[in-house]
């Protein structure tokens, strides 16, 4: 089982290796959106604190959802997510490693490059630390609820447009717990309840997500 | 349940399910003539002399189809479907366009659910002995189910390990170079030839070492080679004791092979086409 799981990991890695174009859009649609931001709004030091957390964490969702269109579509179109249905390993299996591998090449560059970015916010650096604390935790919710739609939406007509709605409300709790935290810690209150409630949220969707997954991905391939 | 009236479902081998599971000689030696059959575009008395002909098989069931409906929207393509499918047989599926080929074989390797009926995998249902059965199942579709961005080797030894085997390099190989991809092992897949992408899908199949074959159209795509290296593998298959579920509208000759024609859908007469 455990094998069938790194499988599937190590596959989407590879095949992500392959194609590093679509790889690194989807980083650059993160760093243009924040980085956009500033322009908008003016430079003000203290009003771009204010909306750092916010803003990074509404770019990081959008560019998970940017990925996640084709998390299982191309596996839909060549008929490789038929072969790997057929494999005698329970489906839930394989909505988990899509999700994982999905988390590993998308949400752990986001990590990385928001230090970066947030220091283009004027954050300082322990309110840096948080931010990269609570985008460790919420990237994978990301990453599973939006399995759960790219596997409701495949091989949907204008599918991109209907995830897209259908997965940005489920995205709300992480996206207010998140940026709660790096808020609360911006206004030197401590961020552990948030990213408490953070991390609950990560472990009920980890325990529900691949399911729903599994069951989508059934139902849309028949 | 309303049974399809514009498909009006025979399946023949059902009815003579008794004749030719019954008796359990040896399933060559008895041929009367083991002339070369011509599957494509034969009428009733290529029907009739088929049956004649596999009426000896072994006797194990292993797959199994029973009451077995299916609809998509809201036609019903065949219903009450019944079949046996033991070792050493080859279930020849045939049918106009649209009449639920591709369907029935969806239904039997278990990626769509039947309106009514199951089918079973040595006596019990596909759902509950899933991963039984997907062990001991390959599947080909109408799509190849390969990555363009990976080699033919890549492809073979990546759904290996999915399947949860280990293949070596050099059956890997041995497979590929068979299937006539020798000059194809370091390409990506995005650079072959439709032909030559399902020829790494079969050496996938080959390496699988399944019991049973479910395969819709293998021969989409094949030059005359290829189409009888394909004969060549499923005589082996079928000779060798494993199973064969397949659909094709292209001539195939198998002597030798037991073949169970079963008709989804209106027969079509050659002279009406």
């Amino acid at each position: 089982m455990l094998h069938f799981l790194l499988t599937v990991i190590r596959r989407d890695l590879l095949l992500a290796a392959r194609r590093k174009g679509d790889w690194l859009t989807s980083q650059f649609f993160f760093i243009m959106v924040v980085s956009m931001f500033p322009l908008g709004i003016g430079p003000e030091p203290e009003m771009l604190r204010r909306v750092a957390p916010g803003v990074m964490w509404v770019a990081a969702l959008l560019a998970s959802l940017l990925s996640l269109s084709r998390l299982f579509a191309e596996d839909y179109r060549d008929g490789s997510l038929e072969q790997m249905l057929l494999s005698p390993e329970p489906p839930v299996l394989l909505a988990l490693g899509k999700a994982l591998a999905h988390w590993l090449i998308y949400g752990i560059p986001l990590l990385l490059i928001a230090p970066v970015l947030g220091l283009q916010f004027g954050l300082p650096a322990d309110v840096i630390g948080v931010l990269m604390l609570s985008l460790l935790i919420g990237t994978p919710v990301l990453s599973l609820l939006g399995g759960v739609g790219a596997a409701l939406t495949l091989g949907l007509r204008g599918g991109g447009v209907l995830l897209t709605l259908l997965i940005l409300p489920l995205y709300v709790p992480a996206l207010i717990f998140g940026a709660g935290a790096v808020d609360s810690a911006l206004a030197g209150l401590g961020p552990e309840a948030n990213l408490s409630l953070l991390a609950a949220f990560a472990v009920l969707t980890l325990m529900v997500a691949p399911w729903v997954a599994a069951s989508a991905l059934k139902i849309s391939i028949e | 349940m309303p049974t399809g009236s514009a498909a009006g479902c025979k399946v023949r081998p059902a009815e003579r399910s008794a004749g030719w599971r019954g008796r359990c000689s040896s399933p060559i030696a008895n041929l009367p003539n083991s002339k070369t059959l011509r599957f494509a575009g034969y009428g009733f008395v290529g029907i009739l002399r088929c049956l004649t002909k596999t009426e000896v098989m072994s006797d194990t069931p292993y797959l199994s189809v029973h009451e077995l409906a299916c609809a998509r929207g809201e036609r019903t393509l065949f219903s009450t479907m019944n079949f046996q499918l033991g070792t050493g047989q080859l279930l020849l599926v045939q049918g106009g366009n649209g009449r639920g080929k591709t369907s029935l074989l969806r239904l039997l390797c278990g990626l769509a659910q039947p309106l009514a009926g199951e089918v079973r995998w040595r006596g019990q249902a596909i759902g509950p002995a899933r991963e039984e059965y997907h062990r001991n199942m390959a599947y080909i579709g109408h799509v190849n189910g390969i990555k363009d961005d990976l080699t033919p080797m890549e492809n073979l030894r990546l759904s290996a390990a999915l399947a949860g085997r280990d293949l070596d390099e050099a059956t890997a190989t041995q497979s590929l170079v068979k299937l006539g991809l020798e000059r194809c092992l370091d390409l990506p897949a995005r650079v072959l030839s439709f032909g030559q992408r399902r020829r790494v899908t079969l050496a996938g199949l080959m390496t699988a070492g399944a019991l049973l074959w479910i395969l819709d159209e293998p021969l989409t795509g094949l030059d005359i080679h290829g189409v009888a290296l394909v004969e060549g593998l499923l005589r082996d298959h079928v000779t060798g004791g494993g199973m064969v579920v397949m659909t094709t509208h292209q001539p195939l000759s198998l002597d030798g092979v037991a073949t169970v024609p079963l008709q989804v859908g209106p027969l079509l007469q050659p002279d009406e086409v």
